[in-house]
């Protein structure tokens, strides 16, 4: 992943705590160097989404809901 | 003569008119007489034969009527006989468009048939899929609390060490 001189959104279902985010810096190196702010969006059940630049990670319950349902529309039939 | 009542004068005289009646007959009557009668004669057989030459017409003329007759009654029946194969062969000919006709139909209304199967099945599944993801997420939000997060996050985050180390 590219390192950009930019903020990295960690979006939660509930506001992250330091031994949180620090687990998720120490995950992604290059957060280290960038700014983490924290978002909260409780439609995710779980997990975390994480945005940097125009890089998305999405590690949510909703985001795999949402992946599963995606592969059972792709199914045929 | 006398004694017997006939007068010799009288019959000399009868005997005298009847030669002369005879000879002027025979001179100016007789001939045109018997002319006439031959012309009679004749007239007849020619009429004998007009009527015979018309009796042989009339017949020839029945037999051609017989026989014109005859023909357009045959032909009648041919073009009868032809009109009626001819609407046997428009009937089939119409029976068989139809039946191609209602063949295609009926394909076309079983292609149409599966196409709004297949559709319904599609729509069916689509609600299927979310009606479920929606009842998973209800679930889910329901269990997972604010208390599990830090678990769910520790896991994702073995996961992820776990992919880097692949």
């Amino acid at each position: 992943m590219k390192v950009y001189n930019k903020k990295a959104i960690i979006i939660t279902p509930y506001k992250l705590d330091t031994k949180q985010r620090s687990a998720i810096v120490k995950a992604f190196p290059y957060l280290e160097k960038a700014g983490v702010e924290n978002i909260q969006d409780k439609s995710l059940i779980g997990g975390f989404i994480l945005k940097y630049g125009s890089t998305v990670f999405d590690a949510s319950i909703k985001g795999a809901v949402d992946d599963l349902a995606d592969k059972l529309y792709e199914i045929d039939r | 003569m006398e004694a017997l009542g006939i007068d010799f004068k009288l019959l000399l005289a009868q005997i005298v008119n009847f030669v002369l009646f005879y000879l002027i007959f025979k001179k100016y009557l007789a001939v045109p007489f018997f002319k006439y009668l031959k012309k009679i004669e004749k007239d007849e057989k020619e009429k004998d034969k007009i009527l015979a030459a018309v009796r042989e017409k009339e017949i020839e003329i029945n037999k051609k009527e017989e026989e014109v007759l005859d023909s357009a009654h045959k032909q009648g029946l041919k073009i009868l006989n032809e009109a009626k194969e001819t609407s046997n062969e428009i009937r089939n000919e119409a029976l068989k468009d139809a039946g191609e006709e209602q063949k295609g139909l009926i394909t076309k209304l079983r292609k149409q048939l599966k196409e709004e199967k297949r559709n319904l099945y599609r729509q069916f599944r689509i609600h299927l899929i979310e009606i479920s993801s929606q009842m998973v997420e209800s679930v889910l939000k329901k269990f997972i609390g604010e208390e599990h997060q830090a678990a769910v996050i520790e896991r994702l985050i073995k996961q992820i060490e776990k992919r880097k180390k692949i």
